[in-house]
C-alpha cells in the first residue's frame, strides 16, 4: 500500500515537473510572441517596424527618425541611453545627421546597419533572436530547467537517504495518544 | 585666523594618524583572528575574551581612520590625493562628506567601517550570553574585514590609500570636486544604505560558516541570524530604491529602472535574501533545507562582493559605475577562495546537512515555498545571465553586444507573475498537503474575484486600446459592416481580442494574479483579527491590532506581500503605458502629452554656491483648464571631478497616482531670442504606486523585525 502510494506521488512530481517545463517553454515562446504587450514592446515596437521602413514612400522622415532614436543608443557615453532619451550634443546633432539621411532616402534599416559597423553593435538597442543572440533567449529556460531539475534529484536522493523515517502510529504508547487527543481536543476548544 | 592655524596644525596629523590606524588594524584584524581560533581550539576562555576585544578594537581603529578622512574632506585638504580628487572648497558640507565613498578608495574604506561596526554589534549582542557560535561566527567577519583592510592599506595595485598625501608635501589649491550627477540627495543616501545592506549579510554568512565549522546545524544560526538578515533585506530595499528614484529624478529619461549592470547587481542580492528569508521558515517547521539554505546565504554574500567589484571595476558599462580600477584578481580570487571554503565545510558537513523531513504534497506550503525559491533563485541566474552577456558575446565573438531593457522584461515577466501568484497562494495553502476543505475556505474566493477583476481589465484595456473606435470602422465598412450587422457576436469578438491590435495578456495576468493575492491577504488578516476580537470581546480593529502583535513575523510577511502588489502594479502602468513625446521649443510654443498640453512661458535662473541653475517654465493645461507650473532646469557646475559639468534637474508634478515629467536637452544662450530647446515630457501613470508599495514593504518588513525569537545558547567555555 505504501509502495503503491509512493509510486503514485512520484508519477503526480513528474507530471507536474513535465507540465511546469512545458509552461515555461510555451510561456518563453510567447514573450517571443507578445512583443506587442505594452509591458514589453516599447522598443520592439519600433524594430517591427523597422521592417516596414524599407519602403520610405510609406512613412514620412519624423516617423522614421522616430524609429531610428528608439533602435539606437547614443555613443556620447552615457550607457544605454537611447536617441529617444539622451538629452546630449552628441545626440542632438546625430538626430540632425539621420533626418537629413532620411531626407537623402536613405532607409532606416540602411541608416543603423552604418552606424552599427561605425560604432558597433553595442549600440543597437534591438536585441534580435538570432545568431549568438539564441544562445541568450535561451539560457533563461535552460536555468528554470537546470534549477527544477536540481530540486527534483535533491528532493528523490533525501528521499532514499531519509535518515528519520516516520513512525507508525501504532508505535505511540498509549499514555502518549492520550495526551496527544486531550491536547487536540483543547486546541478545537479554543478556535 | 587663530582657528585656520588650529585647523592646519591638526591637518598636520590626521591623515598620519588615520594611515597607523588603518595599520594597526590590519594587526588586530589578524589578532582577532588567531585568538578566536586558538581559544576555540584549545578551549581557552582568555583567548576568546581577547579574540572578541581585538573585533571591537578594529572597528574603534578603522573609525578613527574614517574621522580623519571625513576632518580632511571638511576642512579641505587638498593635500590627500582622494580628498582633492573628489571634493571642492565650494562643495556643499553634505556633499563634502558624502565624498567619503565618491570613489575607489574612499568608499573601500567606508565599507570597511561598516563591516566593523557589524563585527562590534555582534560582539555586544552576545556580551552577556556568550556562546561559541558567536565566537565561531566572528572568524569569518574578521576574515572579510582583514580582505578589505589590506585593500584600503594601499599595499595592491590599483587602490590607493584614501589617507595618502601628495609627494614632496605638495597640496593642491582646490580640488576637482565630486560628479554633479552624485550631488543630489538620493545619491547622498543611495550608496551608504545599499552598502550597508549589502555588508551586514556578512553576519548571517558569517553564523552559516560558523555553524559548519562548529558542527552546529540546526535552526539556531538562522534563528540568530534572522533579525540581520531581515535588516539586509530592508536596508537594500531602501537603497534599491533611492537608487531608483535618483536615477528618475536625475538621469532624465523618465524610468527608474533600466535593468542597467550597476542596477541588477544591487537587486540580486535582494532576490537571493528574499528566497532565504522563505526557505529557512521550513528549516524552522520542518528542519528541512539546511544545505539550500547556506547555499543560498554564501550564494547572497558573494553577489554583494561580486556587485562592489562589478560597481567599481567598470568592466560592465554603466550608467552608475562610477569608480573604475583593475581590481579583479583581488575579488575574483576572494570569492573563489570563500566559496571553495565554504564548498568544503558543506562537504565535510554533509551527513548533517540532510533534511529531517520530505515534501509530502507538491501542493503543500513546503513546495510552494521551493517554488517560490526555484523562481528566486532562477530570476537571479537570468539577471546575472543578461548582466554578463556583454563579456559571453565578448568572448564568443569578439564583439560587445548590449543588452536592451526589452531582453530582461521578455524574459523576466513569467517568473515574475508567476512569482506574484505564489505571493499570496503561499500564505493561505496549508503545510504538508493541502485538504479539499483549505482549498475551498481559502482559494475560491480570491480566485473568483481574480477573474473578475481581470475580465473587467480586459474590457477596460480594450477600450483604452480604442477597439470600440475599431468597431465603429469596421462596421463602416460596407463588407464586414453587413456581415457584422447579421452577427452582434462578430462585433463583441474585435472589440474583446482588441481589433487589429494585440491583446495586453501580461497585463490582464498581472491584474488577476495582483487581486487573488490581495483577496488572500486581506482574508487572513480579517479572518484573524475577527477571531482574536471575539476571543478578547474587543472591537475588530483591536484584535486586528492584537493579531499583529500576536505574530508580528507572519502579518510583517503579509504587509510586505500587500506592498509588492501594489508596486507590480506601479510596475505594470508606469513601464507599459507611459506616454513619451519629445519636441524642440522655442518660447511660446506648447506640445501635448495624452490628454495635457504643455507652453513654454518663460525662462529663470539661479545662483548658487558651486553652480548655477538654467531653467524653463511651462504652464500645463488639461482640456483649457490649468493644472500646474512646472520648472525643468539643469545645473552647470563650476568645478566637476569626472562626468559632465552639467546636470538634468526634471521637474515632476503628480496628479493622482500618476506622474507629469519634463527634461531638458542643453539650453541655449539664444533661449531668449528665438532659440530653440530640446524638450521631453512623460506621462508616467501609477508610478507613485511604485513608490507607495515599497514604503509599505519596509513597513512591513519593520513589524517583522520586532519579533523576538527566543533561543537557548549553549554555555561558553568563556
Amino acid at each position: 500500500m505504501r509502495y503503491r502510494n509512493l509510486i503514485h506521488i512520484e508519477n503526480r512530481i513528474r507530471t507536474l515537473i513535465g507540465l511546469v517545463c512545458i509552461f515555461t517553454l510555451v510561456s518563453a515562446a510567447l514573450a517571443q510572441e507578445q512583443e506587442d504587450d505594452p509591458i514589453t514592446s516599447k522598443n520592439q515596437e519600433s524594430h517591427a517596424n523597422l521592417k516596414e521602413s524599407n519602403s520610405p514612400e510609406s512613412q514620412d522622415v519624423e516617423t522614421q527618425l522616430e524609429q531610428l532614436k528608439k533602435i539606437l543608443y547614443c555613443p556620447c557615453g552615457c550607457d544605454r541611453m537611447t536617441f529617444e532619451i539622451c538629452h546630449c550634443m552628441t545626440a542632438e546633432k546625430f538626430k540632425k545627421e539621420f533626418r537629413k539621411a532620411l531626407t537623402d532616402g536613405q532607409t532606416v534599416e540602411e541608416i543603423s546597419t552604418a552606424y552599427l559597423e561605425t560604432y558597433g553593435p553595442q549600440f543597437s538597442a534591438v536585441m534580435k533572436v538570432e545568431g549568438i543572440n539564441i544562445l541568450a533567449f535561451t539560457m533563461p529556460v535552460v536555468i528554470l530547467l537546470a534549477i527544477g531539475g536540481v530540486i527534483f534529484i535533491v528532493r528523490r536522493q533525501s528521499r532514499e537517504d531519509k535518515p528519520f523515517p516516520p513512525q507508525d502510529n501504532k508505535q505511540l504508547s498509549d499514555e502518549l495518544q492520550q495526551k496527544i487527543e486531550s491536547e487536540l481536543k483543547q486546541f478545537k476548544d479554543r478556535n | 585666523m587663530l582657528m585656520e592655524k588650529i585647523v592646519n596644525s591638526i591637518q598636520q596629523v590626521t591623515a598620519e594618524l588615520g594611515q597607523a590606524a588603518i595599520w594597526l588594524s590590519v594587526l588586530s584584524a589578524i589578532w582577532g583572528i588567531a585568538a578566536l581560533i586558538i581559544g576555540l581550539r584549545q578551549r581557552k576562555p582568555d583567548y576568546l575574551q581577547s579574540g572578541r576585544n581585538a573585533v571591537i578594537a578594529t572597528f574603534i581603529l578603522i573609525s578613527v581612520a574614517t574621522s580623519t578622512l571625513i576632518f580632511a574632506f571638511v576642512t579641505d585638504d587638498f593635500s590627500l590625493r582622494y580628498v582633492e580628487e573628489v571634493s571642492s572648497a565650494a562643495q556643499p558640507l553634505l556633499y563634502k562628506i558624502t565624498a567619503l565613498w565618491g570613489r575607489m578608495s574612499g568608499s573601500l574604506l567606508f565599507w570597511l567601517w561598516v563591516l566593523t561596526f557589524c563585527g562590534a554589534i555582534v560582539v555586544w549582542q552576545h556580551r552577556k550570553a556568550k556562546d561559541t557560535l558567536a565566537d565561531y561566527s566572528l572568524i569569518p567577519i574578521g576574515i572579510v574585514e582583514l580582505f578589505f583592510i589590506v585593500l584600503v592599506t594601499g599595499l595592491v595595485e590599483g587602490i590607493y590609500n584614501p589617507l595618502e598625501r601628495f609627494p614632496n608635501g605638495l597640496s593642491a589649491p582646490d580640488g576637482q570636486g565630486m560628479n554633479p550627477l552624485l550631488q543630489t540627495p538620493s545619491m547622498a543616501f543611495h550608496p551608504p544604505t545599499l552598502y550597508v545592506g549589502w555588508i551586514s549579510l556578512t553576519v548571517p554568512f558569517a553564523f552559516a560558516v560558523g555553524s559548519l565549522v562548529s558542527g552546529r546545524i540546526s535552526s539556531e544560526w538562522v534563528l540568530r541570524s534572522r533579525r540581520w538578515t531581515l535588516f539586509s533585506w530592508i536596508v537594500l530595499t531602501i537603497g534599491i530604491t533611492l537608487g531608483g528614484h535618483w536615477a528618475y529624478q536625475e538621469l532624465g529619461w523618465g524610468g527608474y529602472w533600466a535593468w542597467d549592470p550597476v542596477e541588477n547587481v544591487s537587486f540580486l542580492p535582494w532576490l537571493l535574501v528574499t528566497a532565504f528569508l522563505h526557505s529557512v521558515m521550513i528549516q524552522e517547521k520542518r528542519s528541512m533545507l539546511k544545505f539550500w539554505n547556506i547555499l543560498l546565504i554564501t550564494l547572497a554574500f558573494q553577489f554583494t562582493i561580486l556587485g562592489t567589484y562589478i560597481t567599481r571595476s567598470g568592466i560592465i558599462d554603466s550608467v552608475h559605475a562610477f569608480a573604475r580600477s583593475d581590481i579583479s584578481g583581488y575579488f575574483l580570487g576572494f570569492i573563489f577562495v570563500s566559496t571553495a571554503g565554504v564548498i568544503g565545510l558543506v562537504v565535510y558537513r554533509w551527513q548533517r546537512l540532510k533534511s529531517a523531513n520530505r515534501l509530502e504534497s507538491l501542493l503543500s506550503r513546503e513546495s510552494a515555498f521551493v517554488l517560490n525559491n526555484w523562481l528566486l533563485v532562477g530570476l537571479t541566474l537570468i539577471i546575472l545571465w543578461g548582466t554578463l552577456w556583454p563579456i559571453v558575446s565578448e568572448a564568443i565573438q569578439h564583439k560587445k553586444a548590449a543588452v536592451p531593457e526589452t531582453f530582461f522584461n521578455q524574459v523576466v515577466i513569467i517568473p515574475g507573475l508567476l512569482l506574484l501568484f505564489l505571493t499570496g497562494a503561499g500564505p493561505i495553502i496549508s503545510w504538508k498537503k493541502i485538504t479539499p476543505n483549505n482549498f475551498r475556505r481559502m482559494f475560491l474566493s480570491p480566485i473568483f474575484i481574480g477573474l473578475i477583476a481581470a475580465a473587467v481589465s480586459w474590457l477596460f484595456l480594450a477600450f483604452r486600446a480604442n477597439a470600440a473606435e475599431a468597431v465603429v470602422e469596421v462596421s463602416n465598412d460596407p463588407q464586414v459592416g453587413e456581415a457584422a450587422t447579421t452577427n452582434i457576436f462578430a462585433h463583441l469578438w474585435y472589440f474583446l481580442t482588441f481589433g487589429e491590435k494585440s491583446i495586453p495578456i501580461y497585463s490582464v495576468l498581472c491584474v488577476f494574479a495582483s487581486v487573488f493575492v490581495l483577496v488572500a491577504i486581506i482574508n487572513e488578516f480579517y479572518r484573524g483579527a475577527k477571531l482574536r476580537a471575539k476571543r478578547q470581546t474587543t472591537t475588530f480593529l483591536k484584535g486586528l491590532w492584537l493579531l499583529i502583535q500576536r505574530n508580528k513575523r507572519r502579518y510583517g510577511g503579509y504587509i510586505i506581500h500587500i506592498g509588492i502588489v501594489i508596486v507590480y502594479i506601479g510596475i505594470m502602468g508606469s513601464k507599459g503605458y507611459f506616454q513619451l513625446e519629445s519636441k524642440s521649443l522655442q518660447l511660446g510654443d506648447a506640445m501635448t502629452v495624452g490628454d495635457y498640453r504643455f507652453t513654454l512661458v518663460d525662462t529663470y535662473q539661479e545662483e548658487h554656491g558651486n553652480y548655477n541653475r538654467l531653467g524653463l517654465i511651462f504652464d500645463v493645461e488639461k482640456h483649457g483648464k490649468y493644472v500646474a507650473t512646472m520648472k525643468p532646469a539643469r545645473h552647470y557646475y563650476f568645478t566637476t571631478g569626472q562626468g559632465d559639468d552639467n546636470t538634468i534637474e526634471s521637474a515632476i508634478h503628480s496628479i493622482g497616482m500618476s506622474e507629469l515629467y519634463i527634461a531638458l536637452g542643453d539650453i541655449p544662450p539664444n533661449i531668449n531670442d528665438g532659440g530653440f530647446i530640446n524638450v521631453q515630457i512623460y506621462h508616467n501613470p501609477l508610478i507613485k504606486l511604485v513608490w507607495i508599495g515599497i514604503a509599505a514593504m519596509v513597513i512591513g518588513g519593520l513589524v517583522a523585525i520586532a519579533e523576538k525569537h527566543e533561543y537557548k545558547p549553549r554555555p561558553s567555555i568563556a
